[in-house]
């Protein structure tokens, strides 16, 4: 998520707190992006991406007059943002999780040979069907660390859970998606652990 | 001797060192023991692999509809600028068509089974414009309330008969042989966004179904035939409380208002503004919705 420096995204914050909309439109524009990508990497899919970002883009508009800037307005951001994912997959959890391709009529198919636009969608689409494999709060976990960067004092505010359940969810993430990447299908329960 | 050798590095030690959330002699661990270093590679690729997996942006048009959208339900909107209101997400927009084309299906077997009833009892009625509940009234579709329907679907290229709605925007309905429903005329506008504009704030005073001035030749079993499906898919409390229709880039389309649902299925801890209308502007041929918001 690219953000401006803290101290003009404090400005901009109050600004549309204070009813500015051209302030609301601009904080809303400048995170757009981070919410989306959040929501594409949870959800899985660009469908539920985009409901969910309208969702948590709608959620940030009426939570913003309650915002009160103990947290960096990003971190506050993609609290909204990933609760409105978890929300989205809740309701629509009758429908298998899978990795979808991130656009209509991409090829299936990694290429035979030599790198490229397509070589690097498939990566993606690897990406996303390990992703998508992964127990929902390992994923979640490993998508705010992994992609949004967020340190794990900022997980635990964003998920309400303890820095020690984060550090564990992400480790246990990540050992399944590196055994999914590497093709080794060991279960993970078989490595040493200190998950609760 | 054995109380000296430190525990073997787990999956969770390795992975906080990688984040840099570990304690600092897990450092000098991790260089002494060569398995321990292998698996941190493999824990930093995997957590390179989502971070350089880019996703796809979204286009801008795209963007601009979210924002706007986001925008309409700002709560702090002040003047007349300000829209307080909030859009419902058309969420719905990929299972849409399903719902349409399951009920429009049963609209039609509602009138068949009108005709049917007609046919074999001998007899068409009089319309009555009725303001009822709309979902009931379906049900009990007649011939000849059947028969207008159709003549709605297909007009549209029908010129004003000029009988008394010289100045109402009644053009797509205009060749109809039957009366419409009394609804109120909301206006012309340009753009379905000029229209939602003007519901953004209330609906107009100009009067309800009942108090109506302004004669419109849409006709009562299609006002009555949207107002059913969408009751069927909104999350509303029952019938609209308040029905017009407005011209919209020259074609007549319904408005409705709504009591909305409370909604008990969203946990998002952020929770909206407490949103109980819910108002809607649908081609009255198919039914489909050119907006839906919530105040």
């Amino acid at each position: 998520m690219t953000t401006p420096s803290s101290t003009d995204e404090q400005r901009v914050v109050a600004a549309a707190q204070a009813g500015d909309r051209g302030a609301l439109e601009r904080l809303l524009r400048d995170h757009q992006p981070g919410i989306h990508a959040v929501c594409r990497r949870i959800t899985g899919n660009d469908a539920d991406a985009l409901d969910a970002t309208q969702e948590a883009l709608l959620a940030v508009v009426r939570g913003l007059p309650r915002f009160d800037g103990r947290s960096r307005f990003s971190t506050w951001v993609y609290r909204v943002a990933t609760n409105t994912c978890l929300d989205e997959l809740r309701r629509r959890r009758r429908r298998p999780l899978v990795g979808l391709p991130e656009h209509d009529g991409v090829p299936l198919e990694r290429p035979d040979a030599g790198p490229g636009p397509a070589e690097q969608v498939a990566d993606r689409m690897e990406i996303d069907a390990a992703l998508a494999q992964l127990p929902e709060e390992f994923r979640v976990a490993v998508v705010l660390r992994d992609l949004c960067q967020l340190d794990y004092a900022e997980i635990a505010e964003v998920l309400e859970i303890p820095p020690g359940t984060v550090r564990s969810r992400i480790a246990r993430g990540r050992a399944q998606l590196a055994d999914r990447i590497a093709g080794n299908q060991i279960d993970p329960t078989e490595r040493p652990t200190l998950a609760p | 001797m054995n109380d000296r050798l430190p525990p073997p590095l787990t999956d969770d030690d390795l992975s906080a060192h990688l984040d840099g959330e570990g304690p600092p002699e897990l450092a000098a661990q991790v260089e002494a023991d060569p398995a321990a270093r292998a698996r941190l590679e493999q824990l930093r690729a995997a957590a390179q692999s989502v971070g350089d997996a880019t996703v796809s942006p979204l286009g801008p048009a795209q963007v601009d509809e979210l924002i706007a959208r986001a925008l309409a339900a700002d709560p702090a909107g002040s003047g007349a600028e300000a829209e307080p209101a909030s859009v419902v997400p058309l969420r719905s927009r990929r299972s849409g068509p399903s719902w349409l084309v399951a009920a429009v299906v049963l609209v039609l077997m509602a009138a068949g089974l009108g005709l049917v009833w007609s046919g074999t009892h001998g007899g068409g009625s009089d319309q009555t414009a009725s303001s009822g509940g709309a979902a009931s009234e379906r049900s009990a579709t007649s011939a000849d309330q059947a028969d207008p329907e159709v003549a709605a679907d297909n007009a549209g290229s029908g010129s004003s008969d000029g009988t008394d709605t010289a100045a109402s925007p009644t053009t797509a309905a205009a060749g109809l042989a039957y009366d419409g429903a009394p609804l109120p005329d909301l206006g012309t506008f340009d753009t379905p966004e000029a229209l939602r504009s003007s519901l953004a704030t209330g609906f107009p005073d100009t009067g309800t179904a009942a108090s109506s001035s302004t004669p419109n030749t849409i006709p009562q079993v299609s006002v009555d035939r949207c107002a059913g499906l969408l009751v069927e898919v909104l999350p509303v409390t029952g019938d609209p409380t308040r029905t017009g229709f407005a011209q919209v880039a020259g074609k007549t389309v319904l408005v409705y208002e709504f009591v909305g649902a409370p909604d008990d299925t969203s946990t998002t801890t952020v929770p909206g503004t407490a949103a109980n209308t819910i108002t809607t502007a649908v081609n009255p041929e198919a039914c489909d919705p050119l907006f839906v918001f919530q105040r």
